[in-house]
């Protein structure tokens, strides 16, 4: 043992051992916490680490690349999972859009027609060979439903109840020749009754009839419901003129109408179930 | 001298020290899953103590142990004294006591391994649950062995013409 503490490698040892501890002696009670020895190897070997680190990254990536096909199946399948699931809530999305747009309307028709009794619906079904676009809702005489009730959406007077089930209800719109409502231009307050038309083989208008020779009534001008009859409230929408003539024969007037919405395009409507001068069709 | 030449010896060491400095950035570097799960540096430091001897066991042991006191959590300078020492110690035991081979290079890691662990224990203050769990790369370290011992025993026999190398 004498012999071995004489030999260079102990010395050597010896020396090392004793710096290192200097060092880190220092290390322990300067500022920074941290050895010379330490500070001099994280300038050196730090560019060392840093590029190992990116190396690593990279081959990571590389890797990822050839290894997990697998991996990435999994992940496409469970991204068209989740993609399913979003156009799903996307659909609710804009059903409930819809649906707020309309009660929005029902509100404001609500507030200036304070005697309406609304029921919303949602519409169901169509027969896609009928060129009036009747439709059927999902209210029927269990919900207070009766044939002759109007439809509306906002303003716009859409039909009226034609055929009831106890869950369902047919509404035929205005547009069809059968239905005959009374109406006034706002700006003229001339009165007369409109129907479907049907001109050269197309549907989609409004003829209103009833207007003598000489009417004031001019293209552009807006068509309300007279509330006459009392089938209809007054003052809903029908439609806005866009052609007025005259008979030749009887010398009588007549504007063609086209109504403020596309009846193709609605997904829910509301039913007047009562309002003030109402009289059934019975 | 075991060398041909001064150029043959000023190579291999510059190989030993690129190995120690590949295997303890390799250790503190995130992503590389295999090094990074067990004391890489232990076996290394500890083959390069019984193929070198005392003073180049003890000299690589203190790069390693600089290299991995930058990044590791033990107070400063713990890495460096430690793989010093233990450097050191093997190539003291390998020239008085032990023999040097595998059999004698796993009592070692084994020992050296859990003396290691019991310090980081020490040091980091771990509850026993938690301490458990810091002897599982020891086992790991002690399977990878064989790979850093042939490749050293590979290298020295490559640029040594004579040492005991032979006899193992």
């Amino acid at each position: 043992m004498k012999t071995y503490i004489r030999t260079t490698a102990f010395k050597v040892l010896a020396v090392l051992l004793s710096a290192l501890i200097l060092g880190f002696a220092f290390g322990a009670v300067s500022n920074s916490g941290s050895s010379p020895i330490t500070s001099a190897a994280s300038v050196v070997f730090s560019p060392l680490q840093k590029l190992s680190a990116r190396l690593a990254e990279a081959m990571k990536d590389f890797n990822a690349g050839f290894v997990s096909a697998d991996y990435y199946r999994k992940q496409i399948d469970e991204l068209k999972l989740e993609i399913e699931k979003y156009k799903e809530q996307l659909v609710e999305y804009e059903k409930q859009k819809r649906k707020l747009q309309s009660y929005e309307a029902m509100l404001g028709v609500k507030e200036e027609h304070k005697d309406f009794k609304l029921s919303a619906a949602e519409i169901i079904s169509r027969d896609p060979s009928d060129s009036f676009f009747s439709f059927v809702i999902d209210k029927g005489s269990l919900h207070g439903i009766e044939v002759d009730m109007p439809v509306i959406y906002g303003k716009q007077l859409i039909g009226v109840i034609k055929e009831v089930t106890p869950s369902t209800a047919l509404v035929k719109t205005i547009l069809s020749p059968e239905i005959n409502v009374g109406a006034y231009e706002i700006r003229t307050f001339e009165d007369g009754y409109t129907r479907g038309l049907v001109r050269d083989g197309k549907s989609g208008l409004m003829e209103m009839s009833g207007l003598t020779g000489f009417s004031a009534i001019s293209k552009g001008g807006l068509v309300c419901t007279s509330g006459v009859g009392g089938l209809y409230p007054r003052d809903l929408i029908i439609g806005s003129v866009t052609e007025i003539y005259t008979d030749n024969i009887t010398t009588a007037g007549a504007a063609v109408l086209e109504p403020g919405l596309d009846f193709t395009e609605l997904t829910d409507v509301f039913v007047i179930t009562d309002f003030s001068g109402r009289q059934t069709g019975k | 001298m075991p060398f041909k030449n001064n150029r043959q010896m000023h190579i291999y060491r510059a190989i030993l020290a690129v190995l120690v400095i590949a295997v303890s950035v390799l250790h503190t570097t995130p992503s590389v899953p295999i090094l990074s799960s067990f004391y890489a540096f232990i076996p290394l430091v500890i083959c390069l103590g019984l193929f070198e001897r005392e003073l180049s066991g003890a000299l690589y042991g203190a790069l390693a142990g600089i290299i991995y006191d930058i990044s590791s959590p033990l107070p400063d300078g713990f890495n460096a004294i430690f793989f010093c020492l233990m450097g050191f110690a093997c190539g003291l035991l390998v020239r008085y006591i032990l023999r040097n081979n595998l059999v004698s290079a796993l009592i070692l890691t084994v020992f050296f391994g859990g003396l290691y662990t019991l310090f980081r224990c020490i040091f980091l203050r771990k509850i026993y649950g938690e301490a458990l769990k810091l002897f599982s790369p020891l086992a790991l370290t002690a399977l990878f062995l064989p790979v850093f011992y042939l490749l050293i025993r590979y290298i020295s026999k490559y640029f040594k013409t004579s040492d005991d190398l032979d006899k193992i």
